[in-house]
């Protein structure tokens, strides 16, 4: 398994392995209480005195857009993070370690390939891929062949190819090339993470501790999976809601743009509206100052680097991990959708 | 984070997604389809939370030096940020508006590629027949783009129902019916508008309106960012409906 010896960057204090821990332990307990007891006198609060809170959220409006923008994430991302998570704790609990590793080729460039094709049978969403791929790397799938299911599950499968069929009535090459050029871009960066030093990059993940009635076990991986995918989450769709309101950014896509100009924008323009990948093709085809192939980047790009994405990958992969994995992957995306879409569009 | 507040946190969670899920709630969000979807990851993250909670108080309740050599305290803080969905929540924000309408660029449906829509044959005869169809706003622009659907919507009368945006631009007199169109959820919403002529007193924005409309042939054909243009029959302010949202 791929470890790193540093202790994560994510989340906060010293790592356990510290002697200081021991010793500063119940203090850390109290400060924590009272972090937890703030947080829940600040709910109750809201709770109270929510009848004017909620006049002054409507008599801003830019505010009010905010919530409604925060919330629709939240609660659209909600259930496939939970399918996520229930299947990452499955794989946790259920399946014996050297199962998978039998399972799945040893050479981890023949693993890419083999991955993204099972990730294509699969109607998997971004927020459902980022915990299952972590729990596969933490049995033991190598990491390369992990990432590159993390970024076709989303991209390519049968509901979001329909949705894109749908969305471009009169362009049925569009789901052609999304389909390829979604493909190669997985695979071309699974096998650059197989040839990079990959592994000091990645935050450990920790194998579940599954003594005890299964059950149990189950509640208690899928439950801190959960809180701390869901966190995140939160935290990407917070940092969306606030660029769809203080930055339009179809304000800024009306400017359009022709040629590659066109293309990074589009690109650029997926990353911060962190659409889901099956409404996608929706906003895409309502852009009609951009080509085919700048629309087709904001296909490709949009289910693989988002500000929500690369918030839940920073939860579960660390810091260290996700500032080189989304540059790499949105550089790979751009440049094969310009190539597939000399191609194809 | 101790198991027992993970717990209640998860809890609050589940029964905040249970609560949207069972209400039109949700509808201000999501797409009608995402209901059962909703609903069962909210019973799983109510159960969850409640398992968490029970562990928690037979362990005895502060877990630190177990957890932690398990990673469930470890990186756990940034759960705390669920709170914010539920405050949010708690404060009940609405459906997007004028205002969300006004900021985004009108996406005209005519730049979709609808040509082959045919508008008479989705509508049944006794419909026309009767006198005001009721098309979908999406449906309605969808009609534009193509020749035969301008003619039936110039001869025939339709009722549509969205809410009102006053325009800013001052295009004579009349104000844009507007409904946002979402493939998944809010944020993905794209306005969709008619411009509609009248000489009746303009209703304020966000009023809901069901209206009975003409398309006017000589403003269907200008550049493909404009709105479609139509005249005002009737005007009747209507409830805002629980789905306020046009779905694909």
């Amino acid at each position: 398994m791929e470890h790193s010896s540093e202790a994560t960057t994510v989340g906060a204090g010293p790592d356990v392995a510290d002697p200081s821990v021991a010793s500063s332990g119940a203090a850390r307990s109290r400060s924590r209480s009272r972090v937890a007891t703030a947080i829940w006198v600040y709910l109750a609060v809201v709770a109270l005195y929510r009848t004017s809170l909620h006049q002054f959220l409507y008599a801003v409006p830019s505010l009010q857009y905010w919530s409604t923008v925060f919330l629709a994430i939240v609660l659209q991302a909600l259930p496939f993070l939970v399918l996520g998570v229930a299947v990452s704790a499955a794989i946790a609990v259920l399946v014996p370690p050297s199962w998978l590793a039998r399972a799945i080729p040893r050479d981890p460039r023949l693993a890419v390939p083999a991955a993204a094709v099972a990730a294509t049978l699969l109607p998997g969403c971004e927020c459902s891929a980022v915990p299952i791929a972590g729990r596969l790397i933490s049995r033991g799938v190598p990491s390369a062949a992990a990432l590159t299911f993390l970024l076709a599950a989303p991209a390519i499968n049968p509901v979001v190819l329909v949705a894109t069929a749908v969305a471009f009535p009169g362009h049925p090459e569009m789901v052609v090339a999304r389909f390829v050029a979604s493909l190669l871009t997985a695979v071309t960066v699974g096998w650059i993470w197989c040839a990079a030093p990959n592994e000091r990059w990645m935050r450990r993940i920790e194998l579940a501790h599954t003594d005890g009635p299964r059950m149990a076990a189950y509640a208690d991986v899928a439950s801190t999976d959960f809180l701390q995918a869901g966190g995140f989450l939160v935290g990407g769709a917070a940092m969306v809601a606030t660029m769809q309101t203080f930055v339009p950014p179809e304000k800024l896509a009306s400017v359009g743009g022709s040629g590659f100009v066109g293309v990074l924008l589009m690109a650029g323009l997926a990353v911060v509206l962190a659409v889901c990948s099956e409404a996608d093709a929706f906003v895409a085809a309502g852009l009609p100052q951009f080509s085919l192939t700048a629309r087709l980047a904001f296909l490709v790009v949009g289910p693989m680097v988002d500000l929500k994405l690369i918030a839940l990958q920073t939860g579960t992969f660390g810091r260290r991990f996700a500032v080189r994995f989304a540059p790499l992957t949105f550089v790979v995306a751009v440049v094969v959708s310009a190539v597939v879409g000399r191609a194809l569009l | 984070m101790t198991r027992t507040s993970s717990g209640v946190l998860l809890a609050l969670v589940g029964v905040f997604a249970l609560w949207a899920g069972l209400t039109d709630g949700m509808l201000q969000f999501l797409r009608p389809s995402m209901r059962p979807w909703l609903v069962a990851a909210a019973v799983v993250v109510c159960l969850l939370g409640l398992m968490q909670v029970v562990t928690g108080r037979r362990d005895g309740a502060p877990d630190h030096g177990h957890d932690d050599q398990h990673g469930h305290s470890h990186n756990l803080r940034v759960g705390w940020l669920l709170v914010l969905p539920l405050c949010v929540g708690l404060l009940a924000p609405a459906a997007l508006d004028a205002y969300s309408a006004q900021r985004s660029v009108a996406a005209s449906q005519r730049s979709w590629d609808l040509s082959s829509f045919d508008v008479e044959k989705m509508l049944s005869a006794e419909a026309i027949a009767g006198g005001t169809p009721k098309l979908a706003l999406i449906d309605y622009l969808g009609a534009t783009t193509n020749a035969k659907g301008r003619d039936f919507l110039v001869a025939h009368q339709v009722r549509l129902e969205g809410f009102v945006v006053r325009d800013g631009s001052g295009n004579g007199r009349g104000f844009l019916l507007t409904r946002f169109f979402i493939g998944c959820c809010a944020a993905d919403a794209i306005p969709l508008q008619l411009y509609v002529q009248t000489t009746q007193p303009l209703p304020p924005d966000n009023e809901w309106v069901s209206a009975t409309v003409t398309l006017d042939r000589n403003h269907t054909t200008v550049a493909s960012t404009a709105h479609a243009q139509a005249t005002l029959g009737s005007l009747d302010a209507i409830k805002k409906p629980s789905e306020p949202y046009e779905y694909p």
